[in-house]
């Protein structure tokens, strides 16, 4: 099997749904020509079209909003936000619009769109390139939110995505584009939304986190492996809706658990997991639920010092880890 | 030459305004040469941002704004008034050259320093900058197109000042916003020109055309050759066209239109032709321009026909133009290596730091608690009434909010009593309502936007996200004060999808805001007076069901009153079992409450009041007091603020809990119109007396 880096497993995944299906367009700004800033595009627009593969005004609401009118009209929309943190423009479009409509049409509307964008930290994007948005989306009835680092989960869930017949957001970690490479098959497959895997099973403690966090808990874990800490890491993948079955299985299964996002703590996606886990896991808690999060400051700096303070490394979590199977 | 940090004067206007002589026009070609050498040495090795071997290069990104430095450096040397106020984008390098920053500030920006414009936080070209005795650039935005309302708001706080407040110092100043052509298609500029354009405020945006968004050029902008052209026909705008490589036009339009926003001729656009003679940053090749398109950018270089135009008009023979050169070359490679020396590295704690406003004084004083019981949304009006009375930096605006006195008749007779312009409606754009109050929050105004109903405040998203970061992004020296009011939830007739959001779970994820949610008419006042008188953002909550419901009425705490943020109240005391909640989830539970009482059952009820800052300590205390907590909420379940509380309190208060944290929350649906559904999603008193027999029995 091919390994693929996720940028690679990104622009693949697209390039062999395209291929097959005309009613899948790309739209956003430098998708075309330039084949993306981040090249997630590479090569799309020479070989299906600037009719299929759309550069656009700079006006992310007006994107999101053709988006959403082509998908009533029975096109299949992906939608490129150059950085997720220029999603805001969008926001109306995509929580009162997209997210509603099937809803308040009483089911006789549907809106089959796909919104990717890259995001999170470690590049140095300072407070314009790095923001982990997903938790904003997570709250709104009538999206689905996945976010991933993985190249073999992308390739899965970017085709189930496509094809579902409501609005999907897919958050795709940028600083995982170019450092995470993992085997990734030729053909064609799907990974159903609100499925989590299980990256590594353990019975002491339980991770559970998503995104680029997956690979640096793989890290901990492995050190940890050395005390005879066994650690099990639960990749969400999906944000809404959430595994809950799998959440609690590793929750009754281990007894402590710690989450680990990127995004800010307070009101992040860390927040809904444990109150979830306190509400139906009560009786198989053997610790606090604790939650290592990003701090409650707009985004990581631009100055070296303020990103690693921002960011979570294995180490932190390690510690982290360490602390809570001691309770 | 000695010190960089002090040695650097913004450039003047021509003393002749209509005949700039050789000198004024050399201070301008000066100080692009210092612009350009700064683009230059930035692309060396050193300096150079390098992807595979980040510690090769001083920088870790590069925008240049090579050829567009001529046009920018003109208008700053116009802005000349004390009151000016500009907004810019990461290519107004040169501007900010021009108004006052220095090379040695420029680099220390670039090079994440403590000594940079955002002490290391921001990329370093996005801006801001108080220039003393000058401009004030607004804090810019990463986000194309934000920078826009905001200057509208510093346009509109000089309107009020000059002739409401009498200020006569502030007569003849102006506003002025830069952009790029690609910005054209935003929401921001648009809601701006409809803002701008009918009100006649004295703004200049000044629409640097370089043909090109990132890489998608023009045609996928607009249609027609220019985003301009298309505005032709905009009635109360005063356009005009001009090449940056074409000086002897130049000087005159941007001169003209500068002079004629002072001169009460309002708004002005200046739309700039001008080449980008390198990628949109270092990454970029500008592999996607021809051949002949990269010759004739070149051909049109406005630095180079500035040299040009003064050996041709002024006989500045070619060895001064190249002393000049040199010696820019010279100045910036020594400031460059003075930033890297001594501009200072954070430390980790400062990367926390300049969210808030240092906490406020503001201590509680008693509400008076009798007389007549009045209403929350009377009550809100008359502590908006008052406060507008004592301080008259104070607007309150919105749509409908003026004449009519609002659709929940809040501001009823505001305008009335103070006039049209400090009570006014708006157009209907949140992004403008927004942004203008943040712009004039930061011109030292007090703005008390009203969003019609919640859900409206979606498309000011951007807005509302960039307000709540601005004073950590600007490392403290600016903040934006705006105290947003809107209404929440559902009212006596029930809910729908539009008008009975709740929403407070995604403002309380937004760095920055701080968020009140009354459940009363006394807290409401104090809150709100509080609000009016910090110094951060605050998202006012008023629940529309509350607004006249006999519940939430209270007696008028007084014109003094003051409630600090972040203090829950014990709105009921109880032993058996606890409810955390806010707005009307205090009267579903205190109703609920009511009835397990005959019972025999004590359910404590703890009010939050905000959400953030929030009562940790008191919800705490409780919880280990009690060891049951109920958390009940109108927002959607999931993430809601509901979840973060039982995050914290599993997470803090683990053993001492006797049972699960339960939730009884808004279904994970928008709000429905017909009844039976709207029960079905509510938080009703049923739901929550049921889960808390639940939670006793546990
Ligand atoms: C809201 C938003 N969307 C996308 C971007 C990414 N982006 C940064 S600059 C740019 C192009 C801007 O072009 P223009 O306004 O013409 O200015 P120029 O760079 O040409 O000077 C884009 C798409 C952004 N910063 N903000």
């Amino acid at each position: 099997m091919p390994t693929k880096l996720l940028i690679e497993a990104v622009r693949e995944t697209m390039h062999q749904l395209m291929a097959k299906d005309d009613r899948i367009i790309l739209m956003g700004e430098d998708v075309g020509k330039l084949g993306g800033v981040l090249r997630t595009t590479d090569g799309l627009w020479k070989d299906f079209g600037d009719k299929r593969v759309i550069d656009t005004p700079l006006a992310e609401s007006s994107i999101v909003g053709a988006a959403i009118g082509a998908s009533f009209n029975g096109l299949l929309p992906i939608v490129e936000i150059q950085f997720s943190d220029f999603i805001m423009p969008a926001f109306n479009e995509i929580v009162s619009e997209a997210a509603r409509i099937r809803y308040r049409s009483n089911n006789d509307w549907n809106c089959p769109i796909v919104i990717r964008a890259p995001y999170g930290g470690g590049i140095h994007g300072a407070l314009y390139h790095s923001q982990s948005p997903e938790a904003f989306f997570a709250h709104v009835p009538g999206l689905k939110v996945v976010a991933t680092a993985s190249p073999k989960d992308l390739k899965g869930l970017l085709r189930t995505a496509v094809y579902d017949p409501d609005p999907v957001m897919v958050f795709e970690h940028k600083k995982a584009y170019r450092l995470i490479k993992e085997d990734v098959p030729d053909e064609e497959y799907d990974i159903p939304l609100g499925k989590a895997e299980v990256k590594r099973e353990g019975d002491s403690l339980s991770i559970i986190t998503y995104g680029i966090m997956t690979y640096h808990a793989l890290t901990a874990a492995e050190k940890l492996a050395a005390d005879d800490i066994n650690v099990e890491v639960l990749d969400l993948r999906t944000l809404r809706p959430l595994d809950t079955e799998a959440i609690y299985a590793t929750v009754q299964k281990t007894g402590k658990v710690l989450i680990v996002h990127e995004d800010n703590l307070t009101g992040g996606i860390g927040g809904e997991i444990a109150a979830l886990v306190a509400q139906h896991c009560f009786s198989y808690l053997d610790g606090p639920v604790v939650r290592l999060c990003g701090p409650d400051v707009p985004a990581m700096g631009f100055n070296h010092v303020f990103e690693g303070e921002f960011l979570i490394s294995p180490e932190r979590i390690e510690a982290a880890v360490r602390k809570l199977a001691a309770y | 030459m000695s010190d960089y940090k002090q040695d650097w004067k913004p450039l003047a206007t021509p003393v002749q305004p209509d005949a700039p002589d050789a000198g004024w026009w050399l201070s301008i070609y000066e100080r692009a040469w210092v612009s350009r050498a700064i683009d230059e040495l930035e692309l060396t090795k050193g300096y150079k941002p390098s992807r595979e071997n980040p510690a090769e290069g001083r920088l870790k990104f590069q925008f240049s704004a090579r050829g567009h430095e001529v046009p920018q450096l003109i208008a700053a040397a116009l802005l000349d008034h004390p009151h000016d106020g500009a907004g810019v984008y990461y290519r107004s390098r040169p501007f900010m050259l021009g108004i006052g920053l220095s090379p040695f500030a420029c680099f220390a920006s670039v090079m994440h320093k403590t000594a940079g414009v955002s002490g290391g936080r921001d990329i370093g070209v996005v801006f801001n900058h108080q220039q003393p005795g000058g401009v004030t650039v607004l804090p810019a935005s990463g986000d194309v197109g934000a920078q826009y309302t905001p200057v509208v708001g510093w346009a509109q706080s000089i309107a009020y000042r000059t002739s409401r407040m009498q200020q006569r110092d502030w007569d003849g100043a102006i506003a002025m916003a830069l952009g790029g052509d690609g910005s054209t298609a935003t929401n921001g500029f648009w809601a701006t020109l409809n803002i701008i354009t009918p009100l006649n405020y004295p703004m200049v945006i000044m629409i640097e055309d370089n043909a090109y968004a990132l890489t998608v050029p023009l045609r996928y902008q607009t249609s027609g050759r220019s985003v301009i052209d298309n505005l032709a026909s905009f009635t109360g705008l005063n356009i005009t066209t001009v090449d940056g490589w074409q000086p002897h036009a130049l000087y005159p339009v941007l001169r003209d239109s500068i002079l004629a926003a002072r001169d009460n001729g309002g708004p002005q656009l200046v739309h700039v032709r001008v080449p980008r003679l390198t990628g949109h940053n270092s990454q970029d090749s500008q592999a996607y321009k021809s051949k002949q398109e990269l010759e004739q950018d070149l051909a049109r270089d406005p630095l180079t026909a500035l040299g040009k135009y003064l050996s041709e008009e002024y006989s500045v023979d070619s060895g001064q133009l190249s002393d000049i050169e040199a010696a820019a070359r010279e100045q910036v490679r020594l400031a460059a290596e003075a930033a890297w020396e001594q501009g200072g590295e954070p430390s980790s704690q400062d990367a926390t730091s300049h969210l808030f406003a240092p906490p406020a004084m503001i201590k509680q004083t008693e509400p008076k608690t009798e007389g007549q019981r009045v209403t929350l949304q009377a009550a809100i009006g008359q502590c908006l009434a008052e406060e507008m009375e004592r301080d008259k930096t104070i607007l309150v605006f919105g749509e409908d909010v003026g004449r009519s006195g609002g659709v929940h008749r809040v501001t009823d007779g505001l305008q009335g009593r103070f006039g049209e312009e400090r009570a006014f409606d708006t157009s209907l754009s949140e992004e403008g309502i927004v942004g203008r109050a943040v712009g004039m929050a930061v011109n030292g105004l007090r703005p008390v936007p009203e969003i019609q109903f919640r859900k409206y405040a979606d498309p000011a998203h951007e807005q509302i996200t960039d307000a709540g970061t601005l004073r950590w992004r600007t490392n403290g020296h600016f903040s934006a004060p705006v105290v947003l009011r809107m209404p929440v939830g559902y009212q006596k007739m029930g809910g729908d999808p539009w008008h009975a959001v709740c929403g407070e779970a995604v403002f309380a994820h937004l760095p920055g805001w701080q968020i009140a949610y009354p459940s009363n008419a006394a807290d409401a006042v104090g809150l709100l007076r509080t609000a009016l008188r910090g110094d951060d953002p605050v998202m006012f909550l008023e629940h529309r069901y509350l607004y006249e419901h006999a519940s939430a009425r209270r007696p008028y705490p007084g014109p003094d009153y003051l409630l600090p943020f972040g203090k829950a109240a014990t709105v009921r005391p109880g032993r058996d079992a606890l409810v955390i909640t806010w707005g009307d989830g205090v009267h579903r539970a205190a109703e609920a409450a009511a009835i397990l009482a005959e019972s025999g059952q004590e359910v404590e009820i703890l009010d939050l009041r905000t959400i953030v800052p929030y009562d940790k300590e008191a919800v705490l205390a409780a919880v280990q007091r009690i060891g049951k907590a109920l958390i009940v909420h109108e927002d959607n379940r999931t993430c809601g603020f509901g979840a973060e509380l039982a995050a914290v309190i599993v997470g803090e208060a683990f053993s001492y809990l006797d049972a699960p944290v339960w939730r009884v929350a808004a279904e994970d649906i928008p709000v429905p119109c017909n009844d039976i559904l709207f029960e079905a999603m509510m938080p009703t008193t049923r739901k929550v007396h049921e889960k808390l027999v639940e939670l006793l029995a546990f």
